[in-house]
């Protein structure tokens, strides 16, 4: 096993005790609530026991604990696993190098190297769990088996690790890694507990920690030997930094050493080994936090924990020996030294010490480690923190802020802060003065029974040192004021009331203008009697003159707010809402119609550029860019610009012009060049929700009160932001993980679906560890949507039921102020259509159905023509026994005519009648026969038909007859009824015509247009109206026109008979003709 | 036309009624004699009288051998008899084939007596009867079989022309009129047409055509 570590279960002094016990705490320590937030096993984080934190090239935060590698993007914790799940899973260290590659310190076992396939771009599905109750996910690294585990990378990305026997550089030849032994020539050691730390300082020389002292190895390869060394066997280097006035701090267990190196131009004569023996001086810190530094070259100062930690050594000796064990050095991206304890943390700003324990709610600080936006992490046995160096620092009655409910803040002329509250629980105000970290509390003595007004802000030191106090009944006045502690249990100098010209007796505010006069306004108090208005005192004469409408000031208003802009013109804000400007004497009064915002006016703030911002409790905020304008034009900002809430209670601003508005709802910052708002909250260290007042110090801290204490707020100036990064995290397709990088892939170029593989969920996240405010994203799917989604928060989406087809999926993280990621991460894939959707397929089922379909359809066919046989067959079997029992009554009944030989006339006559009876049956049956016959099917078979009727009726009568077509006969398919019906109307217009017209000559057209049949049928014969109506076809008297009429409603048509006595008739039938369907066709084409 | 010649008529007619009334009606016409009356192919063979017909009768459906084959038989033993078919009605494709074994022509029997009379005379005469019908089958047979080998056996355009009208109904009269020549003319095309149908309907081809339903 390798020295120079300290691993989970060494036996390293102390350890083993997992909690720190709170000890006896100097005064000097700071009582401050910091912006402290912890992580827990309900956050997901798996381990309490933590050993180091480390921050990777990416931003991803690693955690080595007990319990595994965790790795944090500012969401979710990701537990790992390595080898089998039976491995002791303790994780010592983590060593991410800059070119992407994670060398893992296991703490027994095998070591792993990881190297993330950040960049791959093809997924695969993970396979079922090996140990399914595991929640840890395997990571696929390499076991490191012959080669060494680098520990630390230097500047110029060369890994370096030691051993008892020195350090070695490591190079990477054909893949592996190759150690090069670097000579410390370093007495034996007697002990064999050796440690190495290794670190880079600012003339770029490596220097390691060691149990025989310290080693600085110069960039040309010669070593230099300090006399630093541990206190004894149980005592180990653990950590080495630099701060930024080039000083070497040394950590171990018991305490610290600072060294301060000499230069490398002073070092010229040394040979290739050299020991210097330095002046260890024993350090002290004083009470103002300021350590003893060393001073030369020659000399080094350590301290112990106890020094650091300000812990009485004779009390924690009584105490259960508990020794507070010092651990890592962090040097922070502002050059500040942190160093993590079991008691919490110590940062070294330069000049001072300062300590964050326990008491303010740290927990044992073992790994540390610094985030993108400057916050510090800590990670020890009691989990995982984190302390926003950029935060607000809190002050409340745990700090002896007796009354937390905050009403105003002002500093005295020394720059001393001051707290003032109403006292109610006490029954009078009090003003506490922040010292040390603490408060001082003055109890000014005012008669029994003094309230004061909400909203009032009660105390005000002015610029003379008299101290002016606001209550319902009086005001008071404390004159030569130099310290605050003047007025606590005095009585006031003075008291003023109504009596001595003030507008009323319930004073509500009070404001000091640039010449020194003070501004009363009153309210209505408890006292029926007392008046709204505004007074002013003037210092000059120590005079009060109550405004009134004489001088314009409106009636029963109270002013709430003050400003003087820079012309000089005081603006009022009032209680009941709207504006007063006062200037040249005059009042002026602004309402909410000519746009002041609504409600109390609760603030008023010039800014540095001169603009009048407005507070209002129901408006949001308002901005008066040129107050000196004749109308005030207000711009407003209320939620819809961001921020937390429309009732505004106070504004301040910071060095740098952004506007600090204090709302019900913590703190919004406006930065009036962007529009961006940033918001401050509890979570950022504010002492509580509703904030009252906020003020700048002449430092340029910026303070709020609340009802729950007073915050601190450092501003610092804004960083460029940058694009924030955003990586696919997790892919799931029906139900099935696949393999996405453990980090995250940036592009993944999915497998192709099977279409019921059509739903998808997928995880994306920035790296987001230390950013301020949550992230948004915006994604979309090409291939379904047109833009990009509206911003959300939610770090999952799912697509369910999607269709066939080739999608890409684009995710990008926007920051706080829109800027967007610079390359969206995408995932493309393909969902194959369905089995039965795929062309193959689709091929053959076609053919499949089409086949089918013709055979049921030929089977159809073949039935309906044996359907029609049949009938045909039935019909010429009728018609052949029928036709030829007619044709045997025809032949007999003329066989008796001729015997009967015209004897008996009136027999004769019906046997004639009997003949042609028996013979128009025969014609009609033919026609039946004819019309169901399917080879005729066409106009073509009724035209034949209808020619050699025609040429039967009239060439005998000897008229003159033709027939014109304009139409393609063989195309118009006729229904068997459809032939028949105009068949027969044919034949009976013909018929009529042969009997009756007395023509010479007859002309039959056929014309088809469209899906109409027309036919015409003329004579030029006597006119119809002239034949006998009894005289019809076949002897039906009269019923040959109504049975064509007939007949024409039966084909869907219309039959007109136009006729005139003497010119002749014409017979016109129209009638629709069925579309050719293919069925027909076909059936047409198979039956023949 | 002369009537003073006697027109020795036959019959074959398997129902006795219309035999017999048939033969009282030709019997009972002047310039018409019935010879003989048959029920069957098979006893027209055997002929009661020694006198041989100038038309005979024959109706299509006969028990034993039909009509339309029997025509052949009656056409090798007697070439210059003059046989009409008799048929309830003309669509009957035995028809067709009766004709192209020989026959002059078809009647339908419920046919008055005057046009029946009228019909044999015209057949007596060497005049053929041509439906549409016929006239549509004839020149199918020619377009399906093929052309006769010897050139005066083929249809002149005229007669394929004269054919196609009556196929469209067009009666002798008006297929005249619409060819320009006069109806005489048109029967002697016909009479043409029939000669080269019934010497083409001895080939191979046609009675394979034939028995194939090809024409129909």
């Amino acid at each position: 096993m390798r020295a120079g570590k300290w691993k989970y279960g060494d036996s390293a002094p102390g350890f083993g005790l997992l909690f720190a016990i709170i000890l006896a705490w100097s005064t000097a320590v700071l009582g401050e609530r910091l912006p402290l937030r912890s992580y827990t096993s309900a956050d997901g984080l798996s381990s309490s026991a933590i050993f180091d934190i480390t921050r990777d090239p990416r931003g991803f935060l690693w955690i080595s604990s007990r319990d595994g590698l965790i790795r944090f993007d500012g969401y979710r914790f990701v537990t790992y696993r390595f080898g089998n799940g039976d491995a002791d899973p303790t994780v010592h260290s983590l060593l991410a190098t800059r070119g992407g590659v994670y060398w893992i310190d296991l703490n027994r076992g095998t070591d792993y190297r990881f190297v993330p396939q950040i960049d791959a771009t093809t997924v695969a599905p993970v396979g079922p769990p090996t140990t399914p109750d595991d929640p840890r996910l395997p990571l696929t690294a390499e076991p490191i088996i012959d080669t060494p585990l680098p520990l630390f990378e230097d500047r110029a990305g060369n890994l370096w690790t030691s051993d008892a026997t020195g350090l070695y550089l490591l190079s990477e030849v054909d893949g592996r890694l190759v150690s090069h032994h670097i000579p410390l020539n370093l007495p034996e050691n007697p002990e064999k507990a050796i440690s190495f730390v290794n670190f880079y300082d600012g003339e770029d020389s490596l220097w390691a920690g060691t149990n025989w002292g310290v080693v600085r190895r110069l960039h040309d390869g010669r070593i230099v030997h300090y006399n630093i060394r541990p206190a004894g066997k149980d005592d180990l280097v653990i950590s080495l930094a630099e701060d930024r006035d080039g000083r070497v701090w040394i950590s171990r267990f018991d305490g610290l050493f600072v060294m301060k190196p000499e230069p490398l131009s002073s070092l010229g004569g040394l040979g290739d080994f050299t020991t210097r023996k330095l002046i260890i001086k024993a350090g002290h810190v004083g009470d103002d936090g300021r350590p003893q530094l060393p001073e030369k070259a020659d000399e080094a100062v350590a301290f112990t924990s106890e020094d650091l930690l300000h812990i009485d050594s004779k009390a924690a000796q009584e105490k259960p020996p508990a020794k507070p064990m010092i651990y890592k050095l962090l040097r922070a991206s502002d050059g500040r030294i942190w160093i993590s304890t079991s008691r919490g943390l110590i940062v070294f700003d330069g000049q001072q010490l300062r300590r964050y324990t326990t008491q303010q709610g740290l927990n044992h600080a073992n790994g540390i480690a610094e985030d993108n936006e400057g916050n510090i992490w800590i990670g020890g046995n009691g989990g995982l923190m984190r302390l926003n160096t950029k935060g607000l620092i809190t002050f409340d009655s745990a700090d002896g802020l007796i009354d937390p409910a905050v009403r105003n803040i002002f500093e005295d002329r020394n720059g001393e802060l001051h707290i003032v509250g109403n006292g109610i629980a006490l029954g009078h105000p009090i003003i506490s003065r922040l010292a040390n970290g603490g408060f001082v509390t003055s109890h000014p003595v005012l008669p029994e029974g003094t309230t004061t007004t909400w909203l009032s802000n009660i105390a005000l030191l002015d610029s003379h040192n008299e101290l002016w106090m606001a209550t319902q009944q009086k005001l008071y006045r404390y004159s030569g004021v130099n310290r605050i502690e003047d007025v606590s249990g005095k009585r006031p100098t003075t008291s003023y009331s109504r009596r001595d010209g003030l507008s009323g007796d319930a004073i509500y505010r009070i404001f000091e203008d640039s010449r020194g006069d003070l501004w009363i306004s009153t309210r209505r108090g408890s006292e029926t009697d007392t008046q709204r208005g505004l007074t002013r005192w003037e210092r000059a004469t120590a005079r009060f003159h109550a405004f009134s409408e004489v001088e314009g000031f409106p009636p029963e208003v109270s002013p709430s707010a003050f400003a003087e802009d820079r012309s000089g013109a005081l603006w009022l804000g009032l209680s009941d809402g709207g504006l007063v400007r006062y200037r040249d004497g005059r009042f002026t009064r602004f309402s909410e119609q000519e746009g002041v915002p609504a409600g109390t006016v609760t603030d008023l703030h010039l800014d540095r550029s001169g603009r009048l911002w407005l507070a209002s409790s129901r408006g949001g905020l308002g901005r008066l860019d040129d107050p000196s304008a004749p109308l005030p034009s207000f711009k407003s900002f209320t939620i819809a610009d961001g921020l937390a809430s429309n009732n505004i209670r106070c504004i301040t601003e910071d060095l740098f012009g952004n506007i600090y508005a204090g709302t019900v709802r913590g703190v919004n910052r406006l930065s009036p060049d962007t529009g961006r708002v940033r918001y401050y909250g509890i979570a950022d260290g504010l002492a509580g929700d509703f904030v009252t007042v906020a003020y700048r110090d002449r430092q340029g801290a910026l303070w709020f009160g609340t009802y729950n204490g007073v915050s601190k707020l450092v501003p610092e100036p804004d960083q460029p932001s940058t694009e924030p990064p955003i990586l696919i995290g997790g892919l799931r397709i029906a139900g099935v993980d696949y393999a996405v990088s453990p980090l995250g892939q940036s592009e993944i170029v999915g497998p192709e679906l099977s279409a019921n593989q059509n739903d998808l969920e997928i995880d994306y996240s920035s790296i987001s560890v230390g950013a301020a405010a949550a992230l948004h994203y915006q994604y979309k799917l090409e291939g379904a949507d047109q833009d990009w989604s509206a911003p959300t928060t939610q770090r999952s989406i799912s697509y369910a039921s999607l269709s066939p087809g080739a999608y890409r999926f684009l995710v990008r993280a926007v920051g706080v102020d829109g800027t967007t990621s610079a390359k969206p991460a995408t995932i493309s894939f393909r969902i194959l259509r369905p089995m039965w959707q795929r062309w193959w397929f689709v091929t053959i089922a076609a053919l499949f159905v089409f086949g089918a379909a013709s055979l049921l359809y030929k089977y159809r066919v073949n039935h309906l023509l044996e359907v029609e046989r049949v009938r045909t067959r039935i019909a010429t079997d009728l018609h052949d026994d029928i036709g030829a029992s007619l044709s045997r009554m025809a032949i007999l009944s003329e066989v008796v005519k001729l015997q009967n030989d015209g004897q008996n006339e009136r027999s004769s006559r019906m046997l004639t009648d009997i003949s042609d009876s028996a013979r128009s049956l025969v014609d009609s049956m033919s026609d039946i026969v004819w019309s169901i016959d399917p080879r005729r099917d066409d106009l073509q078979s009724v035209v034949r038909r209808v020619r050699q009727f025609a040429a039967d009726v009239l060439e005998s009568q000897g008229i003159k007859w033709d027939l014109l077509i304009a139409a393609d006969l063989a195309q118009v398919k006729l229904q068997p009824e459809e032939r028949r019906h105009l068949f027969l109307i044919f034949k009976e217009a013909l018929t009529n015509i042969a009997r009756h017209a007395s023509c010479t000559g007859v002309l039959v057209q056929l014309t088809v247009a469209g899906h109409q049949l027309r036919a015409e049928i003329s004579d030029d014969g006597k006119g119809f109206l002239a034949i006998p109506r009894s005289a019809g076809a076949n002897g039906r008297g009269g019923h040959g026109v109504e049975n064509m009429r007939a007949r024409a409603a039966q084909l869907g048509g219309r039959l007109e008979i136009d006729s005139t006595a003497g010119v002749g008739t014409r017979l016109t039938l129209t009638m629709p003709l069925a579309e050719q369907h293919g069925m027909n066709m076909l059936f047409s084409r198979l039956r023949k | 036309m002369s009537e003073t010649t006697q027109i020795l008529t036959a019959l074959v007619e398997d129902d006795r009624a219309t035999r017999e009334g048939l033969s009282l009606l030709i019997d009972g016409t002047p310039g018409y004699r019935c010879i003989g009356s048959y029920r069957s192919v098979e006893e027209a063979l055997r002929p009661k009288s020694s006198e041989q017909p100038d038309v005979l009768l024959l109706d299509i459906h006969l028990p034993g051998m039909l009509g339309s084959e029997g025509v052949r038989v009656f056409k090798e033993k007697y070439p210059g008899l003059q046989i009409l078919m008799l048929t309830i009605y003309a669509e009957q494709d035995l028809v067709f084939e009766s004709i192209c074994n020989g026959a002059c022509g078809y009647l339908l029997k419920k046919t008055p007596p005057a046009k029946l009379l009228e019909a044999i005379r015209e057949a007596f005469e060497g005049g053929a009867p041509m439906s549409p019908e016929i006239a549509r089958k004839v020149v199918a047979l020619f377009q399906k079989t093929g052309p006769p080998p010897k050139l005066d056996e083929q249809l002149t355009p005229q007669e394929v022309r004269l054919l196609k009208l009556l196929a469209e109904g067009y009666s002798y009269q008006s297929a005249g009129d619409q060819l320009n020549i006069s109806l005489n003319t048109v029967r002697n095309y016909i009479r043409s047409i029939y000669e080269k149908l019934h010497v083409h309907s001895k080939s191979e081809a046609v009675s394979k055509a034939l028995r194939s339903r090809l024409i129909s």
